[in-house]
């Protein structure tokens, strides 16, 4: 067998290492329901494009404890590109991006 | 983690940071010429789709490159971009399915490329299994997935066995996940 996949799939984990403390995620469905409720909320106000409300929700959902779910941060991400905030958007992007593992966020 | 990288990138380039955007679209360059590089030698079906994603951020790197007034490297990635694409389509020429003579180097990637749309009716978060790769979607949440045309399975984990479909060039395929019967 050739070592060339062994390799291009090492220097993957090798980037996800680089970007350590990588961590797993938790699904959404792993919290308990008054944390989740939170979450719920902010997904529907997402879909009613109060993007703001929204915000606060999602951001509520991470105050208590959400903070490990990777779900989380792509449409907080989303939502703060609404409303134009880029320094936001930078900012929970990276957080993604930083803390947690790749099979959590690969690939989409 | 592509969407975060893309996403970023143009939160930086939209504050005028080019430089940082920059470095998020060549880390999906490397990203993606790595999944090239292992699909190839694992003779990957999906490997046309692993293509067009380079070769997709591989011109998004070159228009930042070139508004950064790198034109060599501009031209570079541009290139690079071309020869993905070519790759694509004789990849994509080589197993149609859809029964009708594909020309060569006249249609554009999109045109021979199928689409596969996840959407998850349910209330709960879901995750399918669909040839080898995860996706996780939120309740409500789809998300719609370029494939070289031919067959495919999926599995919705903890909802349903592996199911086998097909998608032919040009058509998309929608799986719907609904909660499971009790």
């Amino acid at each position: 067998m050739s070592p060339r996949p062994f390799f291009g799939i090492v220097g993957l984990l090798s980037m996800a290492l680089l970007v350590s403390p990588a961590r797993a995620a938790k699904p959404v469905d792993a919290y308990p329901p008054t944390v989740r409720q939170y979450f719920t909320q902010a997904e529907k106000l997402r879909d009613q494009e109060r993007y703001r409300e929204a915000v606060a929700s999602y951001n509520e959902a991470i105050r208590m404890g959400m903070g490990d779910c990777a779900e989380i941060y792509l449409p907080l991400a989303e939502c703060y590109r609404k409303l134009g905030e880029h320094g936001q958007v930078i900012a929970t992007y990276s957080r993604l991006i930083e803390e947690f593992d790749l099979t959590s966020a690969c690939r989409h | 983690m592509v969407e975060a990288h893309r996403g970023r990138s143009a939160a930086y380039e939209a504050l005028g940071k080019k430089e940082q955007a920059l470095g998020d679209l060549s880390t999906l360059v490397l990203l993606f010429e790595q999944e090239v590089s292992v699909r190839k030698e694992l003779k990957d079906r999906n490997l046309s789709l692993s293509l067009d994603e380079a070769a997709r951020a591989h011109r998004e790197r070159a228009r930042l490159l070139a508004d950064l007034g790198r034109r060599t490297a501009a031209q570079s990635g541009r290139e690079r971009a071309t020869d993905l694409e070519a790759e694509a389509r004789r990849l994509a020429a080589g197993s149609g399915t859809s029964g009708s003579p594909v020309q060569q180097g006249t249609a554009k990637p999109a045109e021979k490329m199928g689409w596969v749309r996840l959407l998850n009716t349910w209330q709960q978060p879901v995750t399918v299994d669909l040839d080898g790769a995860s996706y996780i979607l939120a309740p409500g949440q789809e998300k719609k997935l370029r494939r070289a045309p031919g067959p495919f399975t999926y599995t919705v984990r903890g909802v349903a066995s592996k199911v086998a479909s097909t998608v032919e060039a040009g058509e998309m395929v929608t799986i719907k996940i609904y909660p499971p019967k009790r």
